[in-house]
């Protein structure tokens, strides 16, 4: 990942915590954290926007930070009007990064919103402020080169990493954006590491910095200019008058650079270099300060490539695949000591795993909270008044499944407002609550993700569903449905309810989009109505996309794997049972009637050549099914290998595992093969 | 010696050293044209200042010319200007 991409996924995801904080606001009412996540917003992509010299970003980012300092100091009210300008500010910051990232002019409607925002934000600082603003725009110069109270002077000492060249940033921006927050005093370079033209090694880097900076910020507005090469530099910032530091850096620094900052006249070096000796030496144990404690066990988040994630998860399943073969080995030469270390090692495999299928975990909560705006706005838009509840905002879920399933949520949320809640005198009319209510639950089911949207709204009518297929040519007009299979009828590809197309939903292009999407990873989708009560969509996601516990079983000359999540029991399919079935697909499972799939002859399997046949009851929903399998190995850590596109469409099939024999191991799509069942059974 | 290239960054220092190595044993006083030049990065200014210190050791001459603003503005940035004579 580049700088550049690091910035737009860090603004990225400051101006969202700023839309949850502005969202937030609306509902619950302002406090000082919400406050603070919308100044955060603006105050970091702005010192980002300046390392990349982005000025457009800096400019009209600085005039939202300054309103919103004005408001941390209780100077001005964020109330529902300033709310809504921020929302205003935040869509803009992001059509402006957008624009500066892809080295785009503003053109005019982009120009003149910029024109139109800053003259709404700065119209909102108190009086005195905004004369201060008219200054410092005015005089920001000549202001540079003053030395007023507040200033500070700061010294900067910076080494580069050899291989710092390579992290595609150049310090000189940094320096330049430096500029913009106050003075570089004096730049001396540090160029005594750089060797002669022969010996050079031209892309690493051997320069450092000796830097004097006056300025008004703190030390934290410093070091965050250097954000984002921090792990590719050594540096210190320390105030010029901190005696305590500056001896400390003196007894520290090399006597070359001691000379270039005696040269240039910085420290006072002379009597520094002769105090040297009396200095004494401090134990570390004995100035640790809190401050220092506090930095030694503070947590901190890494930002990792997801592909490396996703590298890890890959060896970690090669390992299990390995480790399965010498388990299997150890069982054939009957080894207890190596099937001991092996088990051993399948545990800490098991820990690994969990660890970093963990770290690509997120709640789910985070991503849907910006559905809020979404819903307010579009609601909004249509005269619509609707509460939407967000449930279960704490369930994780894989970050690229929450990724790829934004999409169809947001277009599903829109259905429901748009063709799913009526319009206030409608719902009264109906005698019910003029506020529609739309609920975004998640829950974990069965090793299984469930979302569910749900609405009080019209709900749909299966008779005007059926009619409209009908009339489209897409089912017979003879065709007997019930009122689930006429609600599928809508994620039929150009299928619109909406007797008049509007600009939110209704063009008939989404619903087929968002059950392939959700197809694609693995997903379900369902849809129960009651006319005039409402809607429920049901998204069922695979919890995990790359590994599974699964059950291994043998079905004839085959071996299968089956998600252990869903596994409810094993029956054994004994004489008894046999009799009582005659010759039916299903058994009596304390007092409830089984349906039985032959997997067997699903695939064409040979005749097994076990004795013995047993049943594996599944679950997937609320559908329970028995798989009539032959042998049972048991419990089998197992991962999902792609099959490749000549057998990704096998129906039943959503993947291979290899096993430590080296054999094949086909894993059961278990809701494919409930899906074909029912169908099998309806037709 | 005339730089050819609009930029100057890490992906054209490695010809660039080539180049002026050439220039180093084959000339008693060194030139850097720099007027088709628009964009100059650190690691360009850092192996001037090798090249500098290699000229100083041979006492050769090295000059730079035909700088546009932007690119003064960088060196002077790095606070490299005064050592090499820009």
């Amino acid at each position: 990942m580049d700088e550049l991409d690091l910035f737009r996924e860090d603004s990225e995801e400051q101006l969202q915590a700023m839309e949850n904080a502005l969202v937030e606001a609306n509902e619950n009412g302002v406090d000082e954290e919400i406050i603070g996540s919308i100044f955060r917003a603006m105050h970091t992509i702005k010192g980002s926007a300046g390392m990349f010299g982005f000025d457009n970003v800096v400019n009209f980012t600085h005039v939202a930070e300054n309103l919103m300092s004005e408001v941390r100091n209780g100077k001005v009210e964020l109330d529902s009007e300033l709310i809504e300008l921020f929302f205003g500010v935040k869509d803009h910051v992001e059509k402006l990064i957008e624009l500066e990232t892809a080295s785009l002019p503003l053109d005019g409607e982009v120009l003149e919103k910029n024109y139109d925002l800053i003259d709404k934000l700065t119209k909102k600082l108190p009086e005195n402020n905004l004369l201060n603003e008219i200054v410092s725009i005015e005089q920001e110069i000549k202001e540079k080169n003053d030395t007023n109270e507040d200033n500070t002077m700061w010294h900067l000492s910076i080494r580069l990493h050899e291989d710092f060249f390579e992290s595609g940033m150049d310090i000189l921006s940094i320096f330049s954006f430096l500029n913009s927050m106050g003075e570089v005093v004096i730049n001396i370079p540090i160029l005594n590491n750089i060797p002669k033209l022969e010996d050079i090694s031209p892309t690493k880097a051997y320069i450092g910095f000796e830097i004097d900076f006056m300025t008004d910020v703190d030390k934290d507005m410093i070091e965050e200019a250097f954000e984002f090469i921090l792990d590719d530099i050594e540096l210190k910032v320390f105030r010029h008058n901190d005696e305590k530091a500056v001896k400390k850096f003196l007894e520290n620094v090399e006597e070359c650079v001691l000379k270039e900052l005696n040269d240039n006249g910085i420290f006072e070096i002379e009597t520094s270099v002769e105090n040297k000796k009396e200095i004494p030496k401090i134990e570390e144990k004995k100035i640790s300060t809190p401050s220092k404690n506090k930095k030694s066990t503070k947590n901190f988040s890494l930002r990792v490539e997801s592909t490396k994630v996703d590298q890890l998860m890959n060896q970690i399943s090669e390992m299990v695949i390995a480790n399965a073969k010498v388990a299997q080995m150890a069982e054939l030469k009957e080894d207890n000591e190596l099937e001991e270390a092996s088990e051993t090692l399948t545990h800490l495999l098991e820990e690994i795993r969990n660890s970093v299928m963990s770290i690509r975990m997120v709640p789910v909560e985070d991503s849907f909270i910006k559905f809020k705006r979404i819903v307010t706005d579009t609601a909004k838009k249509l005269g619509k008044d609707i509460e939407f509840i967000i449930t279960g905002g704490d369930t994780e879920l894989d970050k690229t499944v929450i990724e790829k399933i934004n999409d169809p949520l947001v277009h599903m949320l829109r259905n429901s407002i748009d063709h799913g809640i009526e319009m206030p005198p409608e719902r009264i009319a109906k005698g019910k609550n003029p506020k529609g209510r739309i609920e975004l639950k998640t829950y974990p089911d069965a090793g299984t993700i469930v979302i569910e949207i749900i609405d009080d709204g019209a709900g749909l009518d299966s008779e005007k569903l059926k009619q409209k297929a009908i009339d489209k040519g897409l089912i017979d007009s003879n065709a007997n449905l019930t009122d689930k299979e006429c609600f599928e009828l809508i994620f039929h590809a150009g299928f619109s309810t909406a007797s008049q197309v509007s600009d939110i939903s209704g063009r008939g292009v989404g619903m087929d989009v968002v059950r392939r999407n959700i197809e694609e990873l693995r997903g379900k989708i369902e849809i129960d109505s009651i006319l005039g009560k409402g809607t429920k969509f049901t998204i069922r996601l695979p919890l995990t996309l790359a590994i599974i516990d699964g059950f291994l079983v043998q079905v004839g000359n085959s071996k299968f794997v089956i998600p252990l999540d869903m596994i409810q029991e094993c029956i054994e399919l004994t004489k008894d049972y046999k009799e009582k079935m005659k010759g039916n697909n299903f058994v009596n499972l304390r007092g409830e009637i089984l349906p039985i799939f032959d997997v067997r002859k699903y695939f064409n399997e040979d005749k097994s050549y076990y004795e013995r046949e047993n049943i594996v009851v599944v679950r997937y929903a609320n559908y329970y099914i028995g798989l009539l399998v032959d042998e049972l190995f048991g419990e089998y850590h197992t991962v999902i290998k792609p099959l490749g596109e000549v057998f990704s469409n096998v129906a039943g099939i959503s993947g291979g595992s290899i096993l430590g024999s080296g054999e094949v191991a086909l894993i059961f799509d278990i809701p494919a093969l409930i899906d074909y069942y029912i169908k099998q059974q309806r037709s | 010696m005339k730089i050819e290239t609009e930029k100057i960054g890490i992906y054209e220092v490695e010809n660039l050293k080539k180049s002026l190595l050439q220039e180093l044993e084959n000339s008693n006083s060194i030139n850097i044209d720099l007027e088709k030049v628009k964009k100059i990065e650190l690691s360009a200014i850092q192996l001037f200042v090798s090249l500098k210190k290699s000229c100083d050791e041979k006492g050769i001459v090295l000059t730079f010319s035909k700088i546009n603003e932007d690119i003064h503005k960088n060196i002077e940035m790095s606070g490299c200007d005064s050592f090499l004579g820009v």
